[in-house]
Parts: structure tokens; sequence; C-alpha cells
């Protein structure tokens, strides 16, 4: 009766308020954009999966749970402390209430209401649903239940354990800053929970110790393929389950507690004492007599200046003191301490479970990325609470009388807010350097910590300090200006992005992106940022302005007469202000608008997409002609690091290599370059400058046979600032550019749209990625995947650079001179080569060794030094491996050159491997237990020398598992050579978990790999190594290099035509025994996935010390689809079982004690074997070679019994 | 100086006319503005107090425009309003010492110190001065406004329904403290209590519904209803029953049993005998006939 009294007035309160439904249509706008579009993104891509699918569904609500659990506190909290905060407690408890239909009614009614919010995610899924009603190929149908089940599985556990939690501080405490405080502290401490628990290893853990559930839900659903997630809903695993009663148990037992301590008692002694010692003081007061006359309180002459500084003065000391006084503040930077500290100490982690050695610009990212959300809380919060400080503490009307100017309170809110940020960002820069200094790194760079987190990061938040200012300056209450505050940031962020606009002007406060790199700083992208910066500073000095003009001052009023009455009251100075602000911004806005729109090119994505489409239709038909083919190249390069400026001159041989004449010629010429072309008797008669295509004739045409020279220079056009640095390949130190730059013949088809959706929406037919892979190609097969107008070619090059600089190009060194004040390099390839290939230039540090014939090379930056012998002795092993192994090595040099972290890969050229400062050149390799990244890449590099510069794959699907899986198979077997089978285990159990993990998030078909795709790295990569493996496992490492042998002799520098990959299978076929062809068709032509688990394993301790172990396994083997859809199949296969010996401390894995192959069918077998030492694991498949779709339950621990 | 004000019209945006056509002229001296609550007192002072715009009509003090020249009202503007609260965990010191930078007070940190102290002597707080404002009772709360109302040497001084919850001994101190500076300026001081008026204020005015219905010194105004008050003790039955043509001014208990005052111009018998008029008479006359 009583509870039903409460719980009902509750829930009246609510919906009788706006907030709630302002709650529900921000969740509901949120998702149903995140589903809608790909602009917003929640959780992750949404991929090729119906975008309303189940999957997505539980993964919005999973995720929800983070964002409204802070409107649900607010909901919680209100309903805990309303009494109090209004004072109505001494009325209300006075009456004779019931304690647990009082909590309980409040409780209830709070969760109702505070679940409300979260299932605003169906609201938006089910908007967007409609809205797309008629596209069947992205949307599956609307349904309930699966809603119903996230609701159940996420959003009520979630809302009932933040109410629990929020409502238990509430009640004790009666303090609405400790409720925040302890979801706060929730929130970090999951987070940090679950970034040290990023290993594969404590998967299980960080699922259990998820409060969102999120955790378990991934770790479930982390290997789902489309068609699962399109059609299974949430999975119950025991995990899952375990996690949602574990986290409901902490909830009902902090919300017992609470109940327990609740009394309905008013606490105010403590105030109450101190009121009385004032007042008792007060009373020995005698009548107030005449005093003194009060001249000095008179006001002195003053210049306005003075005065107003003399305020400002005043009233910032008392704004910051206001801030930094307050529990809130201090927590929040306890909070930012503790997660930058932790950010930085587990956040330096690379793929692989990699650490990298902390140089500076690693650590400004980690603590950006650890601290972003402490500032933003910090703006957010207080610029409400500066705002509204005068209204809340009701002096507003003492203050709004003193004779002060509202620029006064605006200037001062401004500085308070960015005097409280400083603190953060020197705990960021302090966590950075102790890190360094943890790890023994000396060399600080306080200029990089400075700039990149003082001045552009402290640019950003002072943007972002006056939005936030003037948010609430425009609304007629604080939580309005909460509400148009977070409004404006998401519309910032998305808006533009939807609308198409790329222009920065328009994204208020945005900056040019800008990657720092060791080599050559931040000097490319220092113009562009300062001049943006100084645009938006002039338009913030404009909105601080206007938050001035618009202050909360006397008595409230509308924004109309506070504008009125504010623009009235402006000084002469002030409007003065105002004027320059918006002169200032009209004139660097219009600079930058000269700039970036008219001295270059803005192509906005949209643009950029539909030349893409124009160029496919318009020039699609010229696939099929015959075009000249490239023979031999000399270069003349010139490059101006200073100015960021290369010309490139070529003069090539042409031949005409097919049987008719060449009428016309099509050159797709490199954008943002300028590119002069001359060929003998050929004549421009079209030069399509929008699509970058220029087509001549030939007159008379190009007979059979003919070799002509053609000359072109390529030269860059830095000019003046662009909205986004293109062209980061040619920058001050570190210039990295390749040889497509150059005219290229013929229809290039990487230059089309291949996301499908894209393609839809552009009009475009459906397309196949590459051209489909044909068993007996022949003509199919006359160009390979690199190149459409070259075979093999022999390359001369002249490149000059800065006095201080060193260029490379393909090649040997043939001479090397200083001309003037530049340096001068002339190379030659000593083998013809691929026409693919890099030039570069930057200040480097080179060491240099030899092995027989070959000398190895390593470029790299002089502060970069730690890995260079391990890459050295990695090339080395890598050369001495594939001599052996495969074939000779054609190439006088082996170089890896550093290049800046523009890109974050290394490639493989003729002799030659770039190899970006970001992955390897900083890998800290000290700790003997991790993997060998650097060993690893070298290697797979090194590989491509066989594996893409010997043989290339004809340009059909396919293509790639002869140069990408072979190198990985490469690197593989070097690493094994080098580190031994357990440090294999944990690196195939890496590449397992990415292919697994890949396919789900497909956008096109899953090939098998023998037509895989080349942008399907999980299956040329992570596939096509985990089965070269498992079959050197099978038949045995010196069989596969036998056939690889083979193909080496078969198809080195050989083609046109060129192999495809069944030249690869016939190979291993050739070399396998005929009882396992079953697997190489199973593995290259099949998507086939096994199901295989112990379900029991024991042993028995045997009379001669040996142990006899007995296991219970599960076979299941299936196919999937293109689309991921499993069928089960019979299984008939070789399967190893096997067990290992107790780990030693600190080791993942212990000594295979066992290990027998044996032929398996589909179903469950019991199995036994013997080994000599205690088992400690056993099972199926130990080494996990096979794919397996849970790999973890292939060993289970071995019960000892007697 | 004085304040001339001239069909000053408010309204709200919920059609509450808060003041309607108010023209007067406030002189040098304390100004007394008495009105029941709600009568347009505090938008009235608030206008004044240049935190609240008007709708039309004129305000003048000497030669400011107090409606359009908000910073030079409150240059020679102190303020009090009706209901203040402070910064919390901020001491009279620190606040006072804020206040009077605001107020343009003082050369400087330790000039302004100086007079801080000063006034905090003046209004009897000096033992308390490093103690958070927000612990002071109400009557120390009410002499903290004052003091910093008097800060920068005011020529306007506007106070709202100062005594308001103060006990009588506070209330006495209070006026003692401002009558003492109302010598030299223009003090308006809002009430609802005609006692205050009495006693502190050579001019006056009563408003009801934003609309001014007196104006006008306090003696001049009982004077003027000399012979017109007529009183009258009895008992609960007979008020009940009380003839309902009468001009009823008040009725309040003495000692339990009601005494009705009435307006008459002549003798209305029934047992009633004249009675001294007082301001509250005034008030009441005004009220009603408004």
């Amino acid at each position: 009766m009583m509870f039903g009294e409460f719980f009902r007035f509750e829930l009246q309160y609510w919906f009788r308020g706006w907030m709630i439904y302002i709650f529900i249509a921000i969740v509901s706008l949120l998702f149903g954009l995140a589903a809608g579009s790909d602009a917003v993104q929640v959780g992750g891509a949404i991929g090729n999966t119906y975008r309303n699918a189940p999957y997505i569904v539980a993964l919005f609500y999973a995720t929800a749970s983070s964002i409204t659990c802070f409107m649900a506190a607010a909901i919680y909290d209100s309903a805990a402390s309303r009494d109090f905060t209004s004072k109505m407690a001494d009325i209300l408890y006075s009456k004779p209430l019931r304690k647990w239909d009082y909590l309980l009614g409040r409780f209830l009614a709070a969760s109702v209401v505070g679940l409300l919010p979260t299932l605003g995610v169906s609201v938006g899924i089910w908007i967007a649903t409609l809205v797309n009603m008629g596209d069947t190929d992205r949307w599956g149908p609307l349904d309930v239940g699966n809603h119903l089940l996230a609701v159940i599985v996420f959003a009520i556990p979630n809302t009932l354990l933040f109410g629990a939690i929020v409502f238990a501080i509430a009640t004790v405490t009666r303090n609405t800053l400790y409720s925040f405080m302890g979801l706060l502290a929730l929130i970090v401490g999951y987070a940090i929970a679950q970034a040290a628990l990023g290993k594969l290893e404590f998967e299980m853990i960080a699922a259990l110790s998820d409060p969102f559930g999120a955790a378990a839900f991934d770790s479930a659903t982390k290997y789902w393929t489309v068609d699962e997630r399109n059609t299974q809903s949430i999975p119950l695993t025991q995990w899952l389950i375990l996690n949602r009663v574990i986290w409901l148990g902490v909830a009902a037992a902090i919300f017992a507690y609470a109940g327990n301590r609740f009394t309905f008692e008013i606490r105010t002694k403590q105030s109450r004492k101190r009121r009385q010692a004032v007042e008792s003081s007060d009373l020995g007061n005698t009548p107030v007599g005449l005093g003194p006359v009060l001249t000095a309180t008179s006001l002195p002459v003053r210049t306005p200046v003075i005065r107003w500084l003399d305020q400002l003065r005043s009233t910032l000391a008392s704004d910051v003191t206001s801030i930094v006084k307050t529990t809130t503040y201090i927590f929040i930077l306890a909070f930012a301490a503790i997660n930058v500290l932790l950010g930085v100490l587990l956040g330096s982690q690379e793929f692989y479970g990699l650490y990298s050695f902390p140089v500076t610009y690693r650590m400004v990212e980690e603590v950006i990325s650890s601290l972003a959300i402490f500032p933003l809380a910090i703006i957010t919060y207080f610029t409400g609470v500066l705002v509204w400080r005068d209204r809340d503490s009701r002096i507003y009307e003492i203050i709004g009388a003193t004779p002060s100017s509202n620029s006064v309170y605006a200037v001062s809110r401004f500085l308070t807010m960015l005097i409280v940020i400083v603190p953060i960002l020197v705990i960021g820069i302090a966590a950075g350097c102790l890190y360094q200094v943890l790890q023994g790194y000396t060399r600080f760079e306080f200029s990089v910590y400075l700039e990149e987190l003082m001045v552009l990061q402290g640019l950003r938040l002072a943007f972002l300090i006056v939005i936030g200012l003037l948010a609430h300056s425009v609304s007629p209450n604080k939580y309005v200006g909460y509400a148009v505050f977070l409004f404006f940031l998401v519309l910032n962020a998305f808006l533009w992005q939807w609308l198409r606009w790329d222009t920065l002007l328009v994204r208020f406060g945005a900056l040019p992106r800008h990657i720092y790199s060791d080599m050559y700083g931040l000097a490319p992208f220092r113009p562009g940022l300062y001049t943006f910066a100084a645009y938006w500073s002039f338009v913030s000095m404009g909105l601080l302005w206007l938050t001035a003009i618009l202050m909360h001052r006397g008595t409230p009023a509308v924004f109309w007469q506070r504008f009125r009455s504010g623009l009235g009251q402006s000084s002469i100075l002030s409007r003065g202000f105002a004027t320059a602000s918006v002169v200032m911004a009209s004139l660097v806005g219009g600079w930058l608008y000269y700039n970036t729109m008219v001295l270059n090119e803005l192509v906005g994505q949209a643009d950029r997409e539909q030349r893409q489409a124009d160029y496919e239709t318009t020039y699609q038909n010229l696939a099929d002609v015959t075009q000249p083919k490239v023979d031999s190249i000399k270069y003349a390069i010139d490059i101006y690091p200073d100015e960021r400026n290369i010309q490139l001159q070529g003069i090539q041989s042409i031949v005409n290599k097919s049987e008719g004449p060449i009428e016309k010629l099509y050159l797709n010429v490199a954008p943002s370059f300028q590119t002069e072309i001359e060929i003998p008797r050929a004549k421009l008669i079209n030069d399509d400058e929008r699509l970058l295509v220029r087509t001549y004739e030939m007159t008379p045409p190009m007979a059979p046979g003919e070799v002509l020279e053609m000359k072109y220079t390529v030269r860059s056009k830095n000019r003046g600032i662009e909205n986004q640095v293109s062209q980061t390949e040619i920058v001050q130190n570190g210039t990295f550019f390749n040889n497509s730059i150059a005219p290229q013949f013929g229809y290039d088809s990487n230059r089309r749209v291949m996301d499908p959706k894209r393609r839809e929406a552009l009009g475009l037919p459906e397309a196949e990625p590459f051209p489909v892979l044909v068993r007996d190609c022949g003509d199919h097969c006359l160009v390979h995947y690199l190149s459409n107008d070259s075979d093999w070619v022999s390359v001369e090059t002249i490149i000059s650079t800065s006095s201080d600089q060193i260029a490379v190009a393909p090649g040997s060194l043939v001479k090397q001179w200083q001309e003037g004040d530049r340096n001068y390099f002339q190379y030659r390839l000593d083998h013809r080569s691929l026409n693919f290939y890099s030039f570069i230039s930057a200040r480097y540090e080179v060491e240099r060794s030899t092995i027989g014939e070959v000398e190895t090379e390593v470029y790299y930056h002089k502060e970069h030094p730690w890995n260079v012998s391990k890459m050295t002795e990695a090339i080395k092993m890598t050369l001495a491996y594939c001599t052996k192994n495969f074939g000779p090595y054609k190439h006088k040099q082996a170089r890896i050159i550093e290049f800046p972290r523009v890109a974050s890969f290394a490639q493989a050229f003729p002799g030659t491997m770039p190899y970006s400062e970001s992955i390897g050149f900083i890998s800290n390799l000290e700790k003997p237990d991790d993997i060998d990244m650097v060993h690893y890449v070298v290697a797979h590099e090194m590989g491509h020398q066989w594996w893409a510069h010997q043989v290339i794959g004809a340009k059909m699907q396919g293509a790639t598992v002869l140069s990408e899986s072979l190198a990985q198979y490469t690197a593989l077997m070097v690493m094994r050579q080098k580190y031994g089978e357990d440090m294999m285990h944990k690196f195939l159990e890496y590449e397992m978990d990415r292919y697994l993990r890949a396919r789900g998030t497909e956008q096109l078909k899953e090939k098998p790999l023998v037509s895989v795709a080349p942008n399907q790295g999980y299956i040329h990569y992570q596939k096509g190594g985990i089965v070269l493996y498992h079959l050197a496992e099978m038949i045995g490492e010196d069989r596969v290099n036998a056939a690889l042998q083979s193909v080496i002799q078969q198809y080195a520098y050989q083609g046109p035509p060129y192999p495809n990959s069944y030249a690869l299978i016939e190979a291993l076929k050739q070399h396998t025994p005929p009882e396992l062809h079953g697997l190489l068709k199973d593995q290259f032509e099949e998507i086939v996935l096994y199901g295989n688990r112990t379900l029991e394993a024991t042993a028995t301790e045997l009379p001669d010390g040996n142990f006899q172990v007995k296991v219970k396994i599960e076979c299941e083997k299936f196919s999937a689809d293109e689309k991921g859809k499993e069928t089960s199949v019979a299984m008939d296969d070789w399967v190893e079982i096997g067990a290992f010996a107790r780990p030693e401390s600190g080791k993942r894995y212990g000594r295979l004690l066992h290990k027998e192959r044996l032929q398996l069918t589909s179903g469950t077998h019991e199995l036994e074997f013997q080994v000599q030492e205690r088992p400690d694991k056993a099972g199926i498949d130990p080494q996990r070679l096979l794919i397996d779709r849970v790999p973890d339950d292939n060993l289970k621990t071995v019960v000892i019994g007697s | 100086m004085q304040l001339v004000i001239n069909n000053l019209c408010k309204t709200y945006p919920g059609g509450v006319k808060a003041l309607d056509n108010i023209t007067m002229t406030i002189p040098k001296g304390m100004f007394g503005l008495l009105g029941p609550n709600g009568a347009g007192k505090s938008t009235l002072m608030r206008t004044l107090a240049t935190l609240q715009t008007a709708d039309s009509g004129s305000a003048k003090l000497g030669d400011i425009d107090v409606l359009q020249q908000h910073d030079a009202v409150r240059q020679v503007l102190g303020y009090l309003p009706q209901e203040f609260g402070v910064y919390p965990r901020t001491s009279a010191v620190a606040l006072l010492t804020h206040l009077a930078a605001l107020k343009g007070v003082g050369d400087g940190v330790r000039d302004r110190k100086a007079v801080v102290e000063q006034l905090l002597e003046r209004v009897n707080l000096t033992h308390v001065r490093h103690k958070a404002v927000s612990t002071y009772s109400g009557g120390m709360r009410q002499r903290f406004g004052i003091a910093q109302a008097l800060l920068g040497d005011p020529k306007l001084l506007i106070v709202d329904e100062p005594t308001a919850g103060l006990d009588p001994g506070e209330r006495n101190r209070f006026y003692n403290l401002l009558s003492e500076v109302g010598e030299s300026i223009i003090v308006i001081l809002s009430t609802h209590i005609v006692e205050d008026c009495k006693e502190l204020c050579t001019n006056m005015a009563i408003i009801h519904l934003g609309q001014l219905l007196y104006h006008g010194v306090p003696e001049q105004a009982e004077n003027s209803m000399n012979g017109k008050v007529w009183e009258k003790a009895m008992s609960k039955v007979e008020l009940a029953a009380l003839d309902p043509k009468l001009k009823i001014l008040s009725s309040k208990l003495i000692a339990g049993r009601p005494v009705v005052r009435i307006f008459s111009e002549w003798d209305p018998g029934q047992g009633f005998h004249p009675a001294a008029p007082n301001l509250e008479d005034v008030f009441f006359v005004h009220l009603k006939a408004g």
C-alpha cells in the first residue's frame, strides 16, 4: 500500500518532467544513427551484417549501458537524495513510514524510469528499420524477441547494478557527489581491468569482470560469421550467465547493505553545532554605535582598464578556488592520474602482446587516449557549474549590481577552465615521463610533450571551453545548458560528415590531422595546424564575446532580452573586440579558404567517390585494349626536402608486345602532381583532367615489336595550406614515394569503388573485386597483379637530395657524388625485376654487413638504434633459409629502410624493404617470452624476395597465395628455427584468433585460400600461414620446401604468362602422399572448420612411473559458404592427439610429452596413450593446427587418478 | 541628487503587471516603499538596481539614466536583495574583499583590506570575520549584507525587506545602521511592516498590484486621517455579525478579543470610539481603495 504510493508518486514525478524524454530521445537518436549510417559507430563497424541483426541489437544493448548508466545514475541519485536536497526530509521523515516500502518504492520506480533511456536503443533501431523497410539486403525483419532478450540480458541487470550502487551511496552519504564518484570509479576500474586483461590468456577473467556483460558477450560471439550474426540470438553461454548472476548478486548485496544502514534520521548535528558556535559569540554584541566615517570606501579615481584587471583578478581567484576545492575536481584529477598511469603502463602494447620502447610520441598518444575523457568531463561539468555559480549560490543579485562588466566574468570563466585543465595535462606529461624513466628511457622530449599536449591539445580544449560557456549562456538553465553542449558536440562530430562537407572551416575547433614522426617531427603539418588554430581562436574570441553579451545577470530573463540588454550595455571597447574577432576570423578564414579551396583542390569524400565511379564507367572498356609495356627505365629524380617538393624525370622504353598495332595510348597520371609526357609520334587528343587520363593518338600506329622511347616529368606542387595535408610521402626528413606516381598505361581497376554498399549507392553494378580465378589460364594470365603495363624491367636511377640526406633507389649503388650543396646517387638494378619500387630520402645512419655475396644494409633514424642488429640478423637467417630451400637470391644487396610512420607497414621491393618506424624499429624485444615481431616481419618481407619478386601471381583471385601466404610460411619457418615450437604456439594462437574474428566482419564473401582476393588479408596472411604450417607438420617441412623449390624453378622471373594459385597446389600435391590430398583440397579449395573438443582427460600412474592417459574427445567438421553459413560434414581426417607437461613458472606451455596422429571420424572417441612424465593437459589437436571454431576446448587439464 | 521615476511599466510574460505606470520622485534620505507581498516592490527595486529591464518609462538618478547607463548606476549603487546566498566555504573577509574588488573599491589589495576590516567592524562582524558567511545566523548575514551594500560609498542604497526574519533586537540595530547612512544619500527601503516606515522614513510610497497608491511624508499621511479612524473591541460573535457596510481597516486580537478599526468620515456609532490614526491605517485605507 505504502510501497505502491511511493512507487506511483516517483513514476509520476519523472513522467511529468522533461528529462526522461530528452534521455530517451538522445539514446534513440544515437543508436538510430549507429544502425542507419556508418557515420556513427557504436562498438565497431557493422560490416556486411544486417544493420538490425540480432547480433547488432545485442551488441548495441551491451554497449549502451556505458552511456546510459550516467542517465540512470541521475535518475537514481535524484530518487535517493531528492528529499534531502529539497529539504523535504524534515516533513517526510516525521511521518510514520515503513523503511523498506519507502526504499523499495523509490528504487523500483527509479529502475523502471532508469531503464527507459536504454530502451531508446530499440526505438532507434526500429525507426531506422522502418525508414529502410525496402532495403532487404541490409535490413532484416523487425523482430521483438531479440530486443526483449537483449533487454533482459543487458539492459535490466545493468540498470539495476548501477542503480543499486548509486542509490546505495546516495542513501548512505546523502550526497549527490559521492554517488557519481562511485559510478565513475566503477567505470574507470572496469576500463582498467579490460585494458589489463587485453591479452588472450586473460579473456575469461575479462569476461567475468565486466559489469556491463559486454566482454562476456564479445567472447561468446567473437568468431561469429555474418550468417550467425544475422540469425542467432544472444548465446547464453555459461560465462555470460555467470557474469549476469555475479553482477546481479553484487547489486542485490549493495542494495541490501544500504537498506540496512538507512534510517529516517536527519543528520544536521554537525552544522548546527557550528552555527551555535558562531551565534553564541554574537550574544555579547554591543549595539552598533556610530562608527568611523567611511572615507576609505569611496571610489578612487582609476582607469577603467585597471579596474577591469582588478575585477578580473579577484573573480578569477574566486572562480578557480570554487572549482579546485571541490571533491569532484580532486576526484577527477585522481582518477585521471590513475587512468593515465595505467594507460601508459598497459597501453603501449602492440599486436601479438608486444611492447614498444616509450618514444615520446607514443607516450603522447597513450596520454591523449587515456586522458581524453577527463578534460572533457571537467569542461562539460564545470562550465555549467561556473556559469550558474552565482545563481546557484543565490548571490547573483549582489554580484549583478556591482559596477563590473560582463566581460570580467566571461574572461574569468574561460581562464578558470583553462587553469583547471592544465593540471590534467601536467599529470599526463608527468605520467609519460615517469613511464619513460621506469623503462630506463631517458631521451625526454619536453618540446614534443609541450607542443602536442599543452599547445595542440590545449587549443582544442580551449575551443571546447568556449562552446561549453556559450551553451550555458544561451540556455535558460543548467540542464538545458548541458543538453545543448552535448548536442553540439554530437552535431559537430557527425553533421559535417553526413552533409559531406569536408572543409575544416565549418567543423568547429577542427585542426587538420597530423602524424608526429621522430624523423620529421611535425614539420609538414605545422603551417596548417597553426593557421587553423588561429582561425578557430578568433572565432572562439567572438563566441566568448557572445557569452559575455548573453550573460545571466540579475533577474532571470529570456534569451532575446539578455541579448538586447547585453548588447545595449556593451562598451565601445567590447564592440571593438567583437568586430576585431569577426574581422580577424574572416581574414584568416578567407586566407584558409583561398589556400585550401583555390590554391589546392579540396576533393571531398563524395567527390572522390564520384570520380572513381566516373572513371570506371568511362574507361572500363579500356581493360581489354592492348597497350605497350614498359621495358627499361632511367630515372633522374630530385628531392627537395625543405620545400617538400620532388621532381621525377623518366626515360623509358615502351614495347608493343602484342601482335597487332597500337593506335591509341591511354595514360593515367597521378593526382596532385603535375605531369608532362612526351612520346614520339603521339598526339594528345584528350586530356581528362578530372579523371586524370590522357589519350594519345599514334600516327602511324605502334607496330608489333616496335620499341619507342617515352619521356615524362612528374613534379609535386606543394602550394600553401591544405585542408588535410596530402602527400605525406614528401616530407622534410623521410620522403618515401613509389614509382606509381609515374604515368601508367591502360585501365587501372584498383581505382574502382569496391565497397558493395557504396557501389550500389553510386549506381554501379555489382563487381568482383578481382578477376575470377581460372584454372588453366593461358591468355588470362598475361599480366601480374602488381602492374598492368610491365613485366620484368631494368631500372637505373640518378637521385639527388639535400646535402644532409641519403637517397635510396632500387639496385646497387654505382656512384655517389656531391654537386653544389646536393648529394647525388646513382643506382642500377642487378637483375630485371618487377616495376614496383620506391625512392627514399632522409638523414640516415646505416648499418652494413655482408653474407656471402650479398651486402645487407639497415638505414635507420639515429634515435632508433635498438633493433637494427636484430634486423640484420633476421635478413641473414632468412636469406640463408630461402637460398638453401628455395633458390638463389638475385640481388647484390638486401636493404631495410626506415620510413616515417605516415604509414605503418613494411613492404618488399626488389632487394629493398622499407619498414615503418612505428612497427619494429621501436619494438621492445627485451622480454624473452614475447613474440619477436621484428624478426617475423623482416623474415616475411625477405620471403617476398622469392615470393612476389621471383614468382609473381597472375592478376586474378588467389594471386596473393603465391606471395603473401608463402612469405608468411617463410617467416613462420624462420621463426620456428630461431625460437622453437613453444613460441610458434603462442604466435599461431594469435593468428587463429585474428582469422576467426576477421571472417565475421567480412564485407564481401569469404573465399577459400585458392581464390582469395588481394584485400582479404585475414585469409592470405593468417589462414595461409596456419594452413601451410599445418601442412609442414603433416608432410614435413622438407617436402613442402621441395614443392616450393619446384615452383621457383618453374616460374622464377618467368612470365607472361604468370602462374596462378593452382601452380602451388599442383606442386604441393606432387609432394604430398595421396591419403592427404583430401587435406589439401579442404584447406585450399574449401572453407573448412573443425569443432574438436576434449570432453574428459584422466591419467593413472603406472608402477614403472609412466602415466596411462585416457582422453575422451569429440570430433566435428563443418564446411562454410561465402557468408559463413556452416553445414556439418562427415569427418575422416588425420588429427593429432597428445599431452603437455606442466609449464615452467612464467611459461604458458609445458613440454609436449606425446603426440600421435590418428585418422578420426565425426563423433566421440575414447583413446589412450602412455607418457613418461606427469601430464598436465591432454586432448585433441594439442598444437592447434586445425582451424577450430573454439580452439580453447582442445585440451583439458588431466585428472590424475590412482 | 534625487531619483526621478516616470511612467515606469513592467509586465511579466504571464500577464502580471508588476509595475503599472509608476511615477514618483525620491529625494535624499530614507524612503520607505510599503506594500503587501507581491505588490511590485521587488520588481521596482530590482529595476532601479539594474538587475531587471523595464518595458517602458524612465528613471533618472541625477544625470544618470538608470535604465540605460547600467554601469554608471552600479558605480554609485549599494544593493541588498531581499534574499541572498553566499559562496560556500567563503569567509566574510574573503567575500567582502572580492565584492570590494568588483565594486572597484580601494587601491590595491592592502587598501581594500583596510576598507573591509573597517566595514566589518562597523557592522560588528569582526569577531567572526574569518568564519564562512554561510554559517552565519540570519541577523549576522543581514549585517554582512548591509556591509557589502555600503561598499564603495554608494549614493543610492536599495534594501529590499531587510528585516524579514530578524528578531526585534537585530531589527533595531539594523535600522540604526541604516538611518546613520541615510542622512546623506538616497536610501530606498522596502517593507511590508508599516511601523518600520514610520520609525525610519522621511518619505514613503505605498504600492499595490503594481500601482502607486500613495506617495508622501508619513506624518502627513497620518494627519490626513485624523478623526476618521474608529475602534471597537468586541466578541467573535459580534465580529461575525458586523455591519457589512463598514469600511474595516483591520481586525486585530488584543488579549484574545478582536479589536476592529474602521474608516469613517463621521461617527459610525455602534459602540465605535475615535482612535488616533497610525500609518497602518493609511496603508489599509489605500490598499482597500485601490
